[in-house]
């Protein structure tokens, strides 16, 4: 690290000498032999060079994650961390994967079906594989060279070709108090024609301030189909930051919903990138959000082949002083002819005191697309308010049955099986923002 | 059971309810007409609460209760039902949830208990096929996409659902067509009861020829003017506000 601009180095806060440490043992204890040290030392210095992101980055600029984390200016009304969670989702019919803190604690014990891979990563970075390549690629994002460097565990799914995964995977990912820090770094592949359905849930409940980071790479083969349901909640000053890169092969679809109620500060940042003819993306995200929360979906989609399709809608809640951030970046290449994109940001800020951030942009290269955005802000209609109390539905179920009608448009786009499940967990963690102005 | 005295009313800063008293009976059906603007929606917003329209002077009782001390929702718990000129749509909430929503959660108001979901089932049906209202129509969000005659034939199955003591209906017959005002009238019809009032705010006298009234008041400048039986309409709309509120 003698290459660090002396800058940096002159700064060097609480948070980079946690770093530091956590650098050293993640070399002492993680395998992967010095093929991989010297991965993650690059990771570092690249991570060192530029530093967390602020409010300087674009990209960056309604998340300040330097001043956040730096300046330790944690959220000055942490919201309460004592309601424990409830295992959403139970059902024998899911294949479970756990991460605790980090590390998998819990993996499909044998082969669940020819052509279905699941590993954890700590097992298979013994041995220096082609496969694992797109997971162990430098970033030109401070964040994912900081995972790079520390992440400790991690999930490889693998579905062969032609291979339809016949259990919905589901990873569960718990971060508690316990540990100040946790990253881990996932790989998804689905060979051409291979399907998946996959649900993430990630649990949040730390009352100190602490930090996690996931990376998450997404390879969809051509003709491979992969249906994502992702939630996240808890309570406290957690602080967990996703970034996902999505590559699509022809006629390659992606359906995936988001939804995002709890912890201090959820980033996600995915990139989707539409790389074969005929590729789809269907993107839809949710947040709720009250004091002392920030939940912010920062959506870039590369539309690079002919006849590329994606959709994004993303609709959120801001009530207290809570702040909500959605961005969602269209990129259409010169080569993307006939591609067509349609992005839809709602928000409803339930108080004055709330902050609503959605930000389209559309870059366009080619000349025969369809490509469309629009973004709105509004409050909760008092006439259907009032059209609910006028029935006798007192006036906090009447605004949390509104709030749940809002959140319905995106619930319904969830595989079937999946969609009552969903309804109740929206009503148990979405709705409480609604609750009060 | 709806006794109201000399009720003044706001509405954004501005006077609309100028003095108004009127007492309806048990099972008594009352009619109130007049002119734009004299203050009729502003009497059923006041008695169902409102937000936004403020009681600066006066009493309303119902039911021997201070009505204007309750919030909106337990007025309709205690029995008030406002059929309303515009019913509102609601994506996302299908009637058949809104009202199973609103009939439990009167229940719980009162303290009984809920309704179970087979015998509420079986009530919808029956009342559903009285308007002539398909199961589709029901599992549809609330409103959205109704024609006029749709919302009200609505705002009927929710009255029968929810079984009010005292019945609202501002300006009910306004939209409808000939057949539709038909339909909703017998639905209202088959609700009169001899523990259920009714107060039927319109401009004109054409739904009375369907729901005849016990009395009829005309309100004029936020007062009631002029009080009589069934032909008080009927003059009314011979001669106009302007005739019968000068003799008045």
């Amino acid at each position: 690290m003698s290459s660090m601009p002396r800058q940096v180095q002159s700064q060097r806060s609480d948070f980079d000498l946690g770093i530091d440490k956590a650098f050293a043992e993640a070399l002492r204890n993680l395998p992967g032999g010095s093929w991989l040290q010297k991965i993650r030392s690059d990771a570092l210095e690249r991570y060192a060079r530029t530093g967390l992101p602020g409010r300087r980055a674009e990209w960056w600029k309604y998340t300040d994650l330097a001043s956040i984390l730096q300046g330790g200016k944690a959220s000055a009304h942490p919201s309460p961390a004592s309601r424990r969670e409830r295992a959403a989702f139970a059902s024998p019919d899911l294949q479970e994967i756990s991460i605790v803190e980090g590390h998998v604690e819990e993996l499909p014990a044998t082969a669940l079906q020819d052509g279905v891979e699941i590993l954890a990563l700590r097992d298979a970075l013994g041995v220096p594989s082609p496969w694992l390549r797109p997971l162990l690629q430098p970033s030109d994002q401070s964040v994912d060279n900081l995972n790079l460097a520390l992440a400790t565990d991690g999930v490889l799914i693998r579905i062969g070709q032609s291979i339809r995964a016949r259990k919905t995977v589901c990873i569960r990912t718990h971060l508690s108090a316990s540990q100040a820090m946790a990253h881990w770094r996932s790989y998804v592949s689905l060979e051409e024609g291979a399907e998946l359905d996959l649900i993430e849930i990630d649990i949040v409940g730390s009352e100190q301030q602490s930090l996690a980071t996931a990376r998450t790479h997404f390879s969809l083969a051509p003709g491979a189909k992969l249906r994502h349901l992702r939630i996240t909640s808890g309570q406290g000053n957690g602080i967990l930051l996703r970034s996902d890169t999505m590559d699509l092969g022809g006629d390659a679809e992606y359906h995936g919903q988001a939804f995002c109620a709890g912890p201090a500060l959820v980033r996600q940042d995915r990139e989707f990138r539409l790389n074969g003819e005929r590729a789809k993306a269907y993107i839809a995200c949710a947040y709720a959000v009250t004091t002392g929360q920030l939940a912010d979906f920062s959506l870039e989609v590369k539309h690079v082949a002919p006849q590329t399709t994606s959709r994004i809608l993303a609709k959120g809640i801001a009530s207290g002083s809570g702040r909500g951030v959605i961005q969602g970046r269209v990129r259409v290449d010169k080569d993307a002819q006939q591609s067509d994109s349609l992005q839809m940001a709602r928000g409803l800020m339930l108080s004055s005191t709330a902050e609503i951030d959605h930000r389209p942009e559309l870059e366009i290269y080619a000349d025969d697309v369809k490509c469309g955005h629009g973004a709105t802000i509004g409050a909760l209609d008092q006439d259907q308010i009032f059209y609910l109390e006028s029935r006798g539905i007192p006036e906090s179920e009447a605004r949390m049955m509104l709030v749940r009608a809002y959140f319905g448009e995106i619930v319904k786009r969830a595989p079937d099986s999946l969609v009552e499940e969903l309804e109740n967990w929206v009503a148990t963690h979405m709705t409480r923002a609604g609750d009060t102005p | 059971m709806l006794e109201i005295k000399n009720l003044h009313a706001t509405v954004a800063g501005n006077e609309i309810l100028k003095g108004l008293s009127l007492t309806i009976g048990q099972g008594e059906v009352h009619a109130i007409m007049g002119p734009n603007g004299s203050g009729k929606s502003t009497l059923s917003y006041v008695l169902a609460g409102k937000p936004g329209y403020k009681v600066t002077e006066g009493s309303a009782t119902f039911l021997g209760e201070d009505l204007l001390a309750k919030a909106t929702a337990e007025r309709a718990a205690a029995g008030i039902f406002l059929a309303m000129q515009y019913p509102v749509e609601i994506p996302g909430v299908t009637t058949i949830n809104f009202l199973r929503t609103a009939v439990n959660a009167q229940a719980k108001l009162r303290g009984e208990p809920e309704m179970e979901a087979v015998a509420f089932l079986k009530r919808i049906k029956e009342e559903r096929e009285k308007l002539f209202m398909s199961d589709e129509m029901i599992k549809r969000p609330v409103n959205v996409g109704f024609s006029g005659g749709e919302k009200k034939r609505n705002e009927v199955l929710q009255m029968a659902m929810l079984r009010p003591r005292l019945a609202i209906l501002d300006e009910t017959d306004s939209g409808l067509d000939i057949d539709a005002l038909k339909l909703v009238s017998s639905g209202i019809n088959a609700l009169r009861a001899s523990d259920r009032s009714f107060l039927v705010i319109t401009h004109y006298q054409r739904l009375l020829d369907y729901i005849t009234p016990d009395r009829v008041h005309v309100l004029a400048g936020g007062r009631i003017v002029k009080s009589g039986g069934p032909e008080l309409a009927h003059e009314l709309e011979a001669h106009g506000y302007d005739g019968v509120v000068k003799v008045a």
